[in-house]
Formats: structure tokens, sequence, C-alpha cells
């Protein structure tokens, strides 16, 4: 064999196996990666009921903080070619540590509920605002969740003024699904500002 | 030739170096049986701002462990594990120290569930879920999260970290050695999080835990521990407040009662709707195809504080079967009613005093997490 063929067989030899590698060894990255990042979460949890596809987000992507009365937006797409009609619950609970020593936090309480009617045309995408008249308690974990009015028995409780710890345990029923979960947490104020 | 050649170099690097360093982790087995085999190690936290509740607890049930038993402590630094070993006194297990540099509460039993070795030497791999609740208001939660990974780097030979995509506590899951029962709030908190829909729930469920998963439609909102535990050979015990009011004067007719009993926030919880729900689960065991054995259980009016008798730790030693049975100074006739069902199930009860912790909304089971256990049955299905 020639040099020439020589050099020609080596560098065919050198990219074939940079290919190689290169193709193969991000394959295995991240398999089973025992402390990696886990997959992305859902960005917006969607309600499906009656053909209307239900998100529910902070009004003008606010990050809601303790103190304020949170703004909602209700955001329903029709996903049929008919009209739809549906009648969701919206109901927000908090829930804190009784104390640093418990293993859990305490039962979820109500802050609010709401029943919302919709109606939509086909095709048809609707935007409503929906403004909570409820201070946010600072230190809480908050949740919003979404059903359908009729299908919670949150919604039966829903005439009496205050809903029961019990009554809230099935808030979020089979149906339906936590929309939107955040904590109002308040930084702790630094030794040296407390005590000025 | 160039092609051939190169083909053949670049099979040689990659495996050579694992393709890039990042080796498919070998499978995982199944979720450990709560019920099967003998107690090998457990991992405990000590927190020392806890200390006046812990103590009494591990006292009582580290005291009554076997020499050949470990029991790997976790605790923010030396000296509060030497705190630990002081308070302790005498006890025949070995204690073993995993320091962490971070804040911990003192409940191990959520913060991962193991998984047995894939085979014969093989790894024990923790199985921690995707991120705690609270963490963003509860310091010490945020430090839980890291908990097993800690454990892994600590134990590198025969541990490692796996970390799930879901949201759960390793309490939301009891496991014997066919079926994990998973309780109903689990589907909450991951659907349309982090899964579409039921289905997929259960499907990674199952190739997690490699068991049959039941997942309980309806569940007191508390760990399975609080209410329900296999004893193995397809029984299950439940807890039944009907039960465990017998046990307790002066209940009106709706249920309620004063705060006194016990200390229960407003008072025993002894409610039709409360009764329902620890129905249910009895309800789902029995079409699940287990014999149901009711336990007494007080649960108070907060929804989280129980007196439960179901909050246990079960061991095999040699042929005989023991547990470790929490008890309540105050409510001895409750205890003793408890005892008699475990009692009448074979059992040998080795009481564990638990009146300085059920009031932070757990037990025994809650606190001690069990890492391995010698002559666990298999072997298992592939999921």
């Amino acid at each position: 064999m020639k040099t020439k063929d020589l050099m020609t067989v080596m560098t065919v030899a050198v990219a074939t196996a940079s290919l190689t590698v290169m193709t193969f060894w991000s394959g295995a990255l991240n398999a089973g990666d025992d402390e990696g990042k886990p997959a992305a979460q859902n960005a917006k949890p969607k309600l499906l009921a009656h053909g209307i596809e239900m998100t529910l987000a902070a009004a003008d992507d606010r990050t809601l903080t303790a103190g304020e009365e949170p703004v909602f937006e209700l955001t329903a797409v029709n996903t049929t070619g008919e009209a739809a009609t549906a009648s969701i619950h919206i109901a927000m609970t908090a829930s804190s540590p009784r104390d640093m020593m418990s293993r859990v936090p305490r039962l979820p309480s109500a802050l609010w509920q709401q029943d919302q009617p919709l109606v939509l045309q086909p095709n048809e995408a609707k935007m409503i605002r929906i403004p909570v008249a409820v201070k946010l308690p600072a230190n809480n974990m908050i949740a919003v969740s979404l059903g359908e009015a009729n299908a919670t028995p949150a919604a039966a409780a829903a005439t009496s003024p205050e809903l029961k710890p019990l009554q809230l345990r099935a808030g979020v029923p089979l149906s339906g699904i936590v929309a939107m979960n955040f904590s109002t947490a308040v930084p702790a104020v630094p030794a040296a500002t407390a005590n000025n | 030739m160039g092609v051939v050649l190169g083909l053949l170099a670049g099979a040689a690097i990659l495996t050579l170096t694992g393709g890039g360093g990042k080796i498919p982790p070998p499978p995982a087995g199944p979720i450990l049986s709560e019920c099967d085999g003998q107690l090998s190690e457990l991992v405990i936290h000590y927190e020392p701002t806890a200390k006046a509740s812990v103590v009494p607890v591990y006292r009582d049930f580290l005291g009554a462990l076997a020499s050949d038993v470990t029991v790997h402590v976790v605790c923010p630094s030396q000296t509060a594990f030497d705190e630990l070993a002081t308070a302790l006194g005498d006890v025949k297990c070995r204690l073993s120290p995993v320091v962490v540099s971070h804040p911990v509460t003192t409940w191990s039993r959520d913060r991962w569930v193991a998984l047995a070795p894939a085979s014969d030497g093989g790894l024990t791999t923790l199985w921690s879920p995707r991120g705690e609740a609270a963490e963003e208001i509860w310091p010490a939660r945020a430090g839980d999260e890291r908990v097993g990974s800690d454990l892994a780097a600590a134990m590198a030979a025969s541990l490692r970290a796996l970390r799930s995509n879901l949201y759960f506590d390793g309490g939301d899951f009891l496991a014997d050695s066919e079926n994990v029962f998973v309780v109903s709030r689990v589907l909450p908190r991951n659907i349309q999080h982090t899964v579409n829909s039921r289905d997929e729930l259960l499907q990674t469920l199952a190739c997690g835990l490699k068991r049959h998963v039941i997942l309980l439609d309806t569940s007191p909102d508390h760990h399975a521990g609080m209410y329900m535990v296999s004893v193995g050979g397809r029984r299950m015990l439940v807890g039944d407040p009907s039960l465990g009011r017998r046990y307790v004067k002066s209940a009106g007719d709706d249920g309620a009662m004063a705060e006194g009993f016990m200390g229960l926030p407003g008072g025993p919880d002894f409610t039709l709707e409360t009764q329902h729900l620890f129905d249910a689960v009895a309800d789902q065991c029995a079409a699940a195809g287990y014999q149901v054995t009711r336990l007494p259980v007080v649960p108070a009016r907060d929804g989280r504080t129980y007196l439960t008798y179901a909050n246990v730790l079960i061991d095999q030693l040699a042929g005989e079967r023991i547990v470790y049975l929490p008890y309540y100074r105050g409510a001895e006739p409750l205890n003793a009613a408890a005892r008699e069902v475990w009692e009448s199930l074979g059992y040998k009860v080795r009481p564990v005093d638990c009146t300085s912790i059920y009031r932070h909304f757990g037990c025994l089971h809650c606190l001690v997490n069990v890492l391995k256990r010698r002559n666990q049955a298999g072997p298992w299905r592939d999921w």
C-alpha cells in the first residue's frame, strides 16, 4: 500500500471513529442519572371538560406574594366544532406547618371558592379575569384547584360560608386538577436589621 | 477499510469509556416489603431541637433491637450524634452517624423508599421524590430533599440514589411482597404536573416500584402507615374509629367531645364522614383480595393527629413475628385493645412509648425508614 493510500485510509478511519463516538456518546447521557434533574414539569396543567380545555394562571404572569389579592386568568378553549357549556368550580386553599417538628403541614383550609359558568361557541377561546377579594396569607403553600362544579364534593359545601377541612380533602376530586401551586414565603429578616 | 477501522476504533472508545461516563444504571429490584424479613439496616434522623420528642421513642425501639442491626443516624453534626448516643445509653444495635451539612427534619420515612438490589450483591436503590412539599417555607424540609443522596454518598459501595420524576412522600406507599398501596392524594399531586393521566401515574409507579400498584380512590388525607398495615398473607389491618370510640368516654352523639382526651386538637373525630374514609380503605383492601382486620384508632379533629396502632415496624426473627407497637400513656384501655388484636394474629408485641411524638402528626413508623431486611422473599415480576 502506498503512503498516499495509507493516509487516505487513516483519514477515513479517524473521521468514522469520531462520528461513531459523537453519535453514540450523547445517547447515553442522562440515562438513569442518579441525581439528575427530573423531566420538566407540565408548565400549565389543563382540565378538560365537555370538550373545553381550561388552564389557570396569575393575571399578567405576576408572581403572587403574601398580602396581595390575586387576580387569576382562566383560559378556556372549546376544542370541538360544536357549542359547549360547563360549570367550573375553582377553589383556593392554604396550608402551613404547625411547627417545625410536624411531620406534615396542617390540612389545607379554604381561602376562597367560586363556580364559573362557561359558554363557548365552536372552537372559540375565551380568557376570563377572576379577581379574588382575599389577601394571601404569608408563609403558606397555596393551591388552586379546578374541577367540574357538579362533580366536586366541595361544591356541595359551597353553600356553607366555610369549607370544612374534611370536605376539602376531597376538594380535588378524581375529575379535577390542582391548577396552580405556589408559596408565599416571606424571607426572614436578617438579625442586624431586625434589631434596628 | 478506513470505515471499518474507524467503526472498530469508535466502538472500542465507547466501550472503554462507558460512552461518556454515563453508563445506564443497573436495574433496581422491588420496593422492600414492610412485613417480610428481618430488620437489618435502618435509617433515623436526629435533630437536636426534637430531642424531647424523639429520644423516648428511640430509646424503647432501638433498645429492643439486636446487635446485628445497624441504625444509620442522619444528623446535622457529630455533636448531635454524640448527644443522641449519650441519651440512648446502652443499646445492642450498632449506631452509625451520617453527618450532613444542612438542616433536616426528624422524619426519615418520607424521604425515600428503598428498592431491593436486582441481584445478589447488587446496590440498594433509594428512590427519592422529585421534591418535598413545603420546602420553600420550611428550611429543614428543603434539607430533607438531599438525604437520599447524602446516604448514597456515605455508603457508595452498597447504595445509590435515584430521583423520581413524581411527587410523593415515602409514607404515601405501603408495600408487601405482592402489592404496593398508594394513598389517594398522590394522584392530585402529580396529575397534569408530572403525568398526564391516572394510567400514566400507575404505570410510572409500577415501573419504579416493581410491584402491582393499588391506588386508593378514597382514604384519609394522611400517610398510609397512619391507618393501615399489611401483615403478609394478604391480610390488612385497617384503623377503625368506631373501635377507638369504645375506649374514649364522653363522646357526644355527633362524635364530638371536649379537647381533653389525650390533648387531641379539637378532640377525637368520630364523625360519620371520617369513619367513611377509614371504611373506604377497608373496602378497597377487601376488593383487592385482602382479609381485613380492624384496629382501634382515634383520629383528632385536626385531621392530622392520630392515636394509631398501625404505625408499627414488623420484624421476623427465627420464625417469630414481632411487632414494635406504639402505646400512649393515658390511653391504657385503648393500648390494651390494640395489643390484643396484634397478639390474636400471632405477633409478639414489643411496646414502644410514643406519648411524646404523636402530637406532631406522626409516630414510630414515620420516624424510622428501613434500608435493608434479611431474607426478603423474591423473586418478583418484571414490570
